[in-house]
C-alpha cells in the first residue's frame, strides 16, 4: 500500500515510452491521430464530405475560403502488469513487497494518466487469469484487493500467456525475477502480440552475492529440487560468473527490441526509493 | 616383489577409521534457496547424478586412503626382485597309491586324474618347464622337458601301484620346491588332502566322498607320554575312539585320550600313555584299501634345542630359525621368561637379567646393560669381516647395511667391525656361548639373502652344538655329494633347462648346479629307472648383489647402488607427494 505522499507524487508522472503502442481508444494521451478532442492542432481547407460544423466562419469572413479546424485526437495507452507471484517472488517479504510496490506505482500512474490498466496473474491452479482493463484511479483500489488475497506459490507459469489472454497493441509491465530459461519465448510471443515490454528484474542480495560456505544442500523454493554445492572459493567464482552471463543474457534480450529492462535488488523495496530509481532510469517522467 | 617388513602391514587398519569419518561425516546443510536456476548453470548440474560425477566428489575420500595405504607400503619396504626367472615351472604329481583305484562311476580315481592332468595340458599356454611324477611311497620323475606331447604320454604310461603314499615325500618336494626360484606351480592330483605350510602354490585335486585313509602321523615327547597326531580323513570323531587302533613297539595299546580338531574331525590327537621306539596307528574299520589305513611313525630319540624368540617380530628371522634340525621355536613378547630354553634369541631388546641357561643370541641391543655395552652408531664406514671364522663359513657375506652400532668386544672375538670397531661378537656372557649382533636386521638386506639361513645354522650350531641332520638332508652351505646307487649302470643329471649332464661316480654336485631351480640326478640299469633323486638349489648370484666390493676386498656398508634387488620406497614416497599434491588441488578446486 502506497502512502499519500508517495501518491500525491505519482499523479504527476506519466509511463515513458508509450507513445508508439497507443491503442485505438480514446483516452487522455496526445496521439498523430486527429480527432475531436478540445485541443486545436491546426486549420486546413474544406473538402465535400467535411462535417460543415467544423468550418471557422472567422476565417471564411477574413479570407473568403472555407477552412475547418483540425483537433488533436487524445488516445489511451493499454497497460498491461504481468506479475510473477510465484513462490520464489514471495520468497522473503522484502522481494514481496518490492513486487508489491511496482505493481501500486504502475497501476496508479497509468490510472491517474488516463490509461486503461489491467493485471495478469495466475490462479491457484497455475492458470493464468487476467483482470479487465481499468481506467479511472476509482479502480485504483481493485488492485490493492487482489494483491492482499494474492498467495505468493508455485513455479512461474507464463509460457503460454498470449494463448490465455488476449493482447491488442499496448505496454507490457513484466514484474519477474527471470530465473528461468523460457523467458525468451514469452519476450518473443508479446513481441508478436506488438506490445512494448518493461521489464523489471527483482534479485535478492542473496541471489546477487552468495556468501554461502561449507557442503550445502540447496532445495528450489519452487520446484524442491536439491542440488549439493561445496561452496569452495572456484564454486563461487563460476556462481558469479553463471549471474553475469544470465543478466547479460536478459539485458540482451529487452534492447534487441528496443524495450526497456531494470535490475532491481529487492532490498531497496521502499515505494519512496523505488520511484526514485523509475525516475531516474526513466521509466517514469 | 616382495617386503621387507611385514609388520608395517597393520597400518593397513588406519584406513578403517578413514572410512568409519566419511560414513559418519555431518551431512551437508540443507537450505532453501529462492532458486537454484543459476548454482546448476554454475556446476553444470544436470551432470550431477553421473557416476563420475560422485567419484569426482569423493577423490578426497579415495586420495586418503591411497595415501594411507602407500605409506604403509612404505614402511613395508617393498623391493622387486631383478633375478630372471629363465621360465615358468610347471609340475604335476599324480598319486599311485593303492587308493587311487577305487571306482568312480567307470573309471578309477588315477583315471580321472590322469585326464585332468592332460586336459591341464592341452590348456598350457607358453612353453613352460614341464614336471610330470607319479607319487606312491616314493616320488618319481616320468617326464622333464617342454614338449606337452610328451609330457601327455608320460601322463598317460602312468601305473596303478598297490603302495601306500608317502606324505613325507610330497613334503620335501613341496618344500625343495619353494627354495627355488621358479614360477609355476605344482598340481597335485590325488585322493589324500596333502597340506603342506609353503609358499609355493600347489592346487589338490581329491576324489571320492568315501576316502578312508590316515595320511600323516607326528609325534611329540612329552614327560611322562608321547603324543600323537594322525590325520585322517571323511571320519566323525565320535567314530574314532571305537574304530582306530594304536600299536606301540608291536603291542596293541590303549588310547586314553582323543582330541579331535573341531569342524571334521581331521587331525587326532592322541596321548598314548606310554613312551615307545615306534607306534603304528591302524584303522579297524571297512576299507578295501587297508594299506593307506596304517601308519607307522618310529620315534628317533635326539635332542631337540628349544629355542625362545623374544623381541620384535621379524619373518626371516623366524623362518631361519624354523628351518634349522631338531629345533622346537618358541616366541614371547615378554622378557618375564619362566622355563628353561636351550637358545635365547633377543631381537631389538635386552633384558637386564640372562637366563641362567643356555646360551644367547643377541641382534641389535640399543641398550647397555651390566653385560653387554654399546658404543657408537655409525652409519657410514667400511665393514671388515673375519672371514676365517665358522660363523661366516658359506656365508656370502656381501650384504648392505645402513646403520650399525658398535659392541664391546669384551665378549670374546670380533666377527665383524668398522672402524676398529667391533659390530658381530662371539664369545661368552657368564659360562653361557653368546652371540651379539649390532644391527638391526630389517635395516639391512642381510636377511633376504641366500645366506642368511646359513648364518642362523652357523650361529646356532655354535650356541647350542653341531645340530644333527636328518638322513636325506644336507648340511647347510655344505658342498653337496652324491653317491651313485650300486646297482645303477648310468647315471644323468637332468638341468632346470631340461638338458642331460652324464654323471659317472660321486660327485659334487654343486659344480654342475649352476642355475636356481631343481634338478633330477636319474640312474637306470638295463631294465630301466633304477632311482631319481630330486634336488633343489638357491643360489647366490654375483649379478644379484647390491654391494659393491673393491679390489681390497673391502665393502662400503652405505652403497646403495642396487643391482639384484632394489627398493621400491623412493618410488612410492614420490608417488605418495604426488597423491598429497593432487589433494591439495582437488581441495582447492573444489571437486
Amino acid at each position: 500500500m502506497l502512502n499519500a505522499e508517495v501518491l500525491k507524487q505519482l499523479a504527476r508522472y506519466k509511463i515513458d515510452h508509450t507513445e508508439g503502442f497507443l491503442s485505438n481508444y480514446e483516452g487522455e494521451r496526445k496521439s498523430n491521430q486527429k480527432g475531436q478532442s478540445q485541443e486545436f492542432s491546426d486549420f486546413r481547407p474544406y473538402y465535400l464530405g467535411d462535417d460543415i460544423r467544423l468550418i471557422d466562419w472567422n476565417a471564411y469572413a477574413r479570407t473568403d475560403e472555407y477552412y475547418v479546424k483540425v483537433y488533436e485526437e487524445e488516445r489511451e495507452a493499454r497497460i498491461t502488469i504481468v506479475l510473477d507471484h510465484s513462490a520464489s517472488m514471495g520468497f522473503s517479504e522484502s522481494k514481496r513487497k518490492l513486487a508489491e510496490n511496482l505493481v501500486f506505482i504502475f497501476a496508479y500512474v497509468g490510472l491517474s494518466s488516463g490509461d486503461s490498466v489491467r493485471l495478469v496473474t495466475r490462479s491457484e491452479k497455475g492458470q493464468v487469469i487476467a483482470s479487465p482493463f481499468y481506467r479511472g484511479l476509482h479502480q485504483y483500489a481493485f488492485f490493492q484487493k487482489t494483491l492482499d488475497v494474492l498467495k505468493w506459490q508455485g513455479t512461474d507459469g507464463f509460457e503460454f500467456l498470449t494463448k490465455e489472454v488476449q493482447f491488442t497493441k499496448g505496454v507490457t509491465i513484466w514484474i519477474s525475477d527471470f530465473l528461468y530459461d523460457h523467458m525468451s519465448e514469452i519476450h518473443g510471443q508479446l513481441k508478436y502480440k506488438k506490445q512494448h515490454v518493461l521489464g523489471i528484474q527483482t534479485l535478492t542480495e542473496e541471489i546477487l552475492s552468495p556468501t554461502y560456505e561449507g557442503m550445502l544442500d540447496l532445495y528450489d523454493c519452487e520446484s524442491q529440487e536439491k542440488i549439493e554445492v561445496h561452496c569452495t572459493p572456484s564454486a563461487l567464482k563460476a556462481y558469479h560468473e553463471s549471474l553475469a552471463s544470465h543478466l547479460e543474457h536478459v539485458e540482451h534480450l529487452f534492447s534487441k527490441y528496443g524495450d526497456r529492462y531494470l535490475l532491481l535488488n529487492v532490498e531497496m523495496h521502499d515505494a519512496a526509493q523505488v520511484l526514485q530509481k523509475l525516475l531516474t532510469h526513466s521509466i517514469l517522467r | 616383489m616382495g617386503v621387507l617388513n611385514p609388520l608395517y602391514s597393520f597400518l593397513l587398519l588406519l584406513t578403517l577409521p578413514i572410512v568409519a569419518l566419511y560414513l559418519l561425516r555431518p551431512r551437508s546443510h540443507k537450505k532453501v534457496v529462492v532458486s537454484t536456476f543459476l548454482w546448476k548453470k554454475a556446476l553444470n548440474a544436470n551432470d550431477v547424478e553421473r557416476l563420475d560425477k560422485r567419484l569426482i566428489k569423493n577423490w578426497l575420500f579415495y586420495l586418503q586412503l591411497a595415501i594411507i595405504i602407500i605409506g604403509a607400503l612404505l614402511l613395508m619396504q617393498p623391493f622387486m626382485n631383478q633375478v630372471q626367472v629363465t621360465s615358468d615351472d610347471l609340475v604335476i604329481i599324480i598319486d599311485t597309491s593303492a587308493s587311487m583305484s577305487t571306482q568312480i562311476d567307470e573309471a578309477t580315481r588315477l583315471d580321472v586324474a590322469k585326464e585332468s592332468a592332460v586336459a591341464l595340458l592341452k590348456g598350457l599356454s607358453g612353453s613352460p618347464t614341464l614336471s610330470v611324477y607319479s607319487l606312491d611311497d616314493t616320488l618319481t620323475l616320468r617326464y622333464k622337458g617342454h614338449t606337452v606331447s610328451k609330457a601327455t604320454q608320460g601322463i598317460v604310461a602312468i601305473q596303478q601301484t598297490e603302495k601306500k603314499d608317502s606324505a613325507q615325500a610330497f613334503e620335501q618336494f613341496v618344500k625343495a620346491y619353494t627354495l627355488t626360484e621358479n614360477e609355476g606351480g605344482i598340481y597335485v592330483f590325488t585322493d589324500h588332502p596333502y597340506i603342506v605350510d609353503s609358499k609355493v602354490t600347489y592346487y589338490l585335486s581329491t576324489f571320492g566322498e568315501n576316502t578312508i585313509g590316515i595320511s600323516s602321523g607326528s609325534y611329540r615327547r612329552g614327560e611322562t607320554e608321547d603324543y600323537l597326531q594322525i590325520g585322517l580323513e571323511n571320519y566323525s570323531s565320535q567314530a574314532i575312539s571305537g574304530e582306530l587302533m594304536l600299536y606301540g613297539d608291536d603291542e596293541l595299546i590303549q588310547i586314553i585320550s582323543v582330541e579331535t580338531e573341531e569342524q571334521g574331525g581331521q587331525l587326532v590327537k592322541i596321548a598314548t600313555g606310554k613312551f615307545a621306539s615306534a607306534y603304528e596307528v591302524k584303522w579297524s574299520g571297512r576299507d578295501d584299501y587297508l594299506l593307506d589305513n596304517s601308519y607307522y611313525i618310529g620315534i628317533q630319540p635326539q635332542k631337540i634345542n628349544r629355542v625362545l624368540l623374544a623381541g620384535q617380530s621379524n619373518r626371516f628371522l623366524e623362518e631361519a630359525l624354523m628351518i634349522l634340525p631338531n629345533t622346537e621355536v618358541y616366541k614371547t613378547e615378554s622378557l618375564a621368561i619362566d622355563e628353561d630354553y636351550d637358545l635365547y634369541v633377543y631381537n631389538g631388546v635386552l633384558a637386564d637379567e640372562l637366563p641362567a641357561s643356555g646360551s644367547y643370541l643377541i641382534i641389535n641391543p640399543t641398550r647397555s646393560t651390566s653385560y653387554l655395552s654399546i658404543g657408537d652408531v655409525y652409519e657410514r664406514g667400511i665393514l671388515s669381516f673375519e672371514e676365517g671364522d665358522s660363523i661366516w663359513h658359506h656365508v656370502n657375506t656381501a650384504f648392505n647395511v645402513r646403520e650399525v652400532r658398535s659392541i664391546e668386544s669384551f665378549i670374546g672375538k670380533t666377527l665383524m667391525s668398522i672402524d676398529d670397531q667391533s659390530v658381530v661378537v662371539k664369545g661368552k656372557i657368564g659360562n653361557h656361548p653368546a652371540l651379539v649382533v649390532g644391527f638391526d636386521l630389517l635395516n639391512s638386506d642381510f636377511p633376504v639373502r641366500v645366506g642368511f639361513p646359513v648364518f642362523m645354522h652357523n650361529a646356532a650350531s655354535y650356541l647350542v652344538g653341531n645340530l644333527s641332520q636328518d638322513i636325506m638332508a644336507g648340511t647347510v652351505g655344505e658342498p653337496l655329494m652324491i653317491h651313485g646307487n650300486p646297482k645303477a649302470l648310468t647315471r644323468y643329471l637332468l638341468t632346470t633347462s631340461g638338458d642331460k649332464i652324464k654323471l659317472d661316480g660321486a660327485y659334487e654336485l654343486s659344480v654342475l648346479m649352476d642355475k636356481s631351480g631343481h634338478y633330477v640326478v636319474v640312474e637306470n640299469d638295463e631294465k630301466g629307472l633304477v632311482e631319481s633323486r630330486l634336488l633343489s638349489m638357491n643360489i647366490s648370484k654375483a649379478e644379484s648383489e647390491n654391494v659393491l666390493v673393491d679390489e681390497n676386498g673391502q665393502r662400503d656398508i652405505h652403497r646403495s647402488e642396487s643391482l639384484g634387488h632394489y627398493s621400491l620406497k623412493p618410488f612410492i614416497a614420490a608417488f605418495m607427494i604426488l597423491l598429497l599434491l593432487i589433494e591439495w588441488w582437488v581441495y582447492y578446486r573444489g571437486y
